[in-house]
């Protein structure tokens, strides 16, 4: 039993040294190839000085250069903490200072209060020398990752993760697609953020192949890479497969008879491109995992072959345990009429958030995460989901999910993009509220629209007032970002009453 | 050619737009840079770039850029 990756890649690098293990769009190495870069750096990171429990940050430039640097540090029994590749300095330097890093991986320096290590030269140190004893591997309760969140408002928190976590995590993944040691899954999605991570993690630990590359933009390398290396699967979040579909057309069906899986996550997938993605795949397994960065890869449904299950998220991982509370943390018994919010609980959640014992108090009760999200267990065993909390709408009593009215106006003609969200109602308390980005040369129809809807939903769930705007507010893979909607449509009511007054 | 570099400054300012001939092989600029620029140029000189166009070597320096740019002015 291994107890961290980076043990897992020794071992593999012993039992399987020649097999196909990681690429990127220049590089490619076997196992024992990937252990000897892993050391290597991890010599070069110790004679600079970095040792157990030291903060090292690391600009992500989703390469393989990248994936070495995170498992070398993890190797020193120090912390690897990535930053996105966009990241900002400011952000970066705010990070530097919250974990106190000892040094600082990136493409460019930063005028930082530690060293920088220029992340191009990591592949440079790798040693063919490489043996097993020099380096005693991580324990499993030591810490292994912080992961900082990318939030809108306020200071990101940091998400800490034992070496234990994130093996669990990997584990959920494996056991969550049923994973082959065959497998060579492409991942396209970045390194920085626990999606990526994670299913980078899930395929190592199980001594399967991964091929990085930044984004799908240039899609002709992606094409060519999964073809070189047989892809079976292929990890995405719904903005790179909405990318990938207008610019490659229909290609990714040529694969169909290569795909194994493809997962999809971080953030809703619209429906016309899960439709599109089942009509171009028709027998490949298409996964949507449940979880968040504190309690990963939880629950996780096949859509592919459970497309009637509304609000399904499936079922429960192997690591994961999950009850259903009220707003005071008491377990219920919830129901579709009356959901709870979602509890989980194993191996995968993390030690805490980075330095915060009071937020930890508050999130973390007798094992158990606590999130927002109102759901319930079906009769048949599958977890289902309404939204979030600060999502669903209670319209006149009724709880109305907003992505079911995206959803749904999604499939007119034109809209190129939409969100929606509560507005006041004198009478009902609250409404839906939808805006929409339209296509360049589509007008904007708001009884068309409206009418639609009828056509589709409940008349409680239609929303009557219907805005366009340019461009909905969406983070880095696509989740909307309602409270900038929300913020838009305050600011539009305080201007109102300014007027009226 | 000028007027492209002060495009591409304006749209990622950090970049040696002058010297560095390897943009995106190098990392210089990621996928996220590249959209930045599509987006740019697409505004500034009236043009839709095709999916066929979209290679790392169209984006790994100005040059690259200027080439496409008047080549799908032409078509």
């Amino acid at each position: 039993m291994v107890r961290s990756i980076v043990e897992a890649v020794a071992r593999h690098a012993q039992t399987q040294p020649d097999k196909f293990c990681l690429a990127d769009s220049k590089n490619d190495v076997t196992y024992r190839g990937y252990w000897e870069c892993i050391f290597g750096y991890a010599a070069h990171l110790r004679e600079l000085g970095v040792g157990p429990g030291d903060r090292v940050v690391v600009k992500n430039g989703q390469n393989m250069a990248t994936a070495v640097c995170g498992l070398a540090i993890q190797l020193l029994d120090a912390i690897f903490v990535p930053v996105e590749k966009n990241a900002a300095d400011a952000r970066i330097l705010e990070i530097i200072e919250a974990v106190e890093a000892t040094c600082y991986v990136a493409a460019k320096p930063l005028e930082a209060p530690c060293p920088w290590e220029r992340l191009g030269d990591v592949l440079s140190f790798r040693d063919g020398q490489a043996d097993y004893e020099r380096f005693a591997f991580p324990n499993a309760e030591d810490t292994a990752e912080i992961l900082f969140t990318t939030g809108t408002t306020g200071k990101s928190k940091g998400i800490e993760l034992t070496h234990r976590n994130v093996t669990a995590v990997a584990e959920n993944v494996i056991d969550g697609v049923e994973m082959q040691k065959d497998n060579v899954e492409v991942i396209p999605v970045p390194l920085s953020h626990s999606h990526g991570l994670r299913r980078y993690y899930g395929n190592i630990l199980n001594g399967s192949s991964v091929i990085l590359l930044d984004g799908v933009i240039f899609y002709k390398k992606l094409f060519e890479l999964m073809d070189r290396f047989h892809a079976t699967a292929m990890d995405l979040v719904p903005a790179a497969l909405s990318a990938l579909f207008k610019l490659s057309g229909d290609r990714l069906g040529d694969y169909r008879d290569q795909l194994v899986y493809v997962q999809l996550g971080s953030a809703p997938i619209p429906a016309h491109d899960r439709e599109h993605l089942c009509s171009l795949l028709p027998h490949t397994r298409l996964y949507n995992f449940y979880g968040t960065t504190e309690s990963g890869c939880s629950c996780i449904l096949d859509f592919n072959a459970m497309k009637d299950k509304k609000n399904c998220i499936g079922r429960p991982t192997r690591h994961a345990r999950f009850a259903f509370v009220d707003e005071e943390g008491r377990a219920i018994e919830a129901t579709e009429e009356h959901p709870g919010f979602l509890s989980c609980a194993g191996d995968m959640n993390m030690k805490g958030y980075y330095r915060s014992p009071q937020l930890n108090a508050e999130t973390i009760r007798d094992g158990y995460i606590q999130t927002k999200d109102l759901s319930y267990m079906g009769e048949d065993g599958l977890i289902y989901m309404l939204g979030r909390q600060d999502d669903v709408i209670v319209t006149g009593g009724s709880k109305v999910a907003p992505d079911e009215i995206e959803d749904a106006a999604m499939q007119f003609p034109g809209i190129a993009d939409c969100g929606c969200i509560p507005v006041d109602h004198p009478i009902l308390g609250k409404e839906p509220k939808l805006f929409v980005a339209m296509e360049r040369d589509a007008a904007f129809d708001p009884a068309a629209i409206f009418q639609f809807l009828k056509d589709r939903l409940e008349a409680y769930k239609v929303p009557k007032q219907i805005e366009q705007i340019d461009k909905l507010p969406r983070t880095y893979n696509g989740k909307l970002q309602r409270k900038q909607l929300l913020a838009i449509e305050a600011e539009k009511a305080k201007n109102h009453a300014e007027t009226e007054g | 050619m000028e007027e492209l570099l002060n495009v591409l400054k304006r749209a990622l300012p950090k970049v040696d737009w002058e010297t560095d001939m390897a943009l995106v092989d190098d990392g210089v600029i990621d996928s996220v840079d590249v959209v930045s620029v599509i987006s740019e140029i697409t505004d500034e000189y009236d043009i839709e770039i095709p999916s066929e166009e979209m290679e790392p070597e169209n984006f790994n320096s100005v040059e690259a850029i200027y080439e496409m740019i008047q080549r799908l002015k032409e078509d």
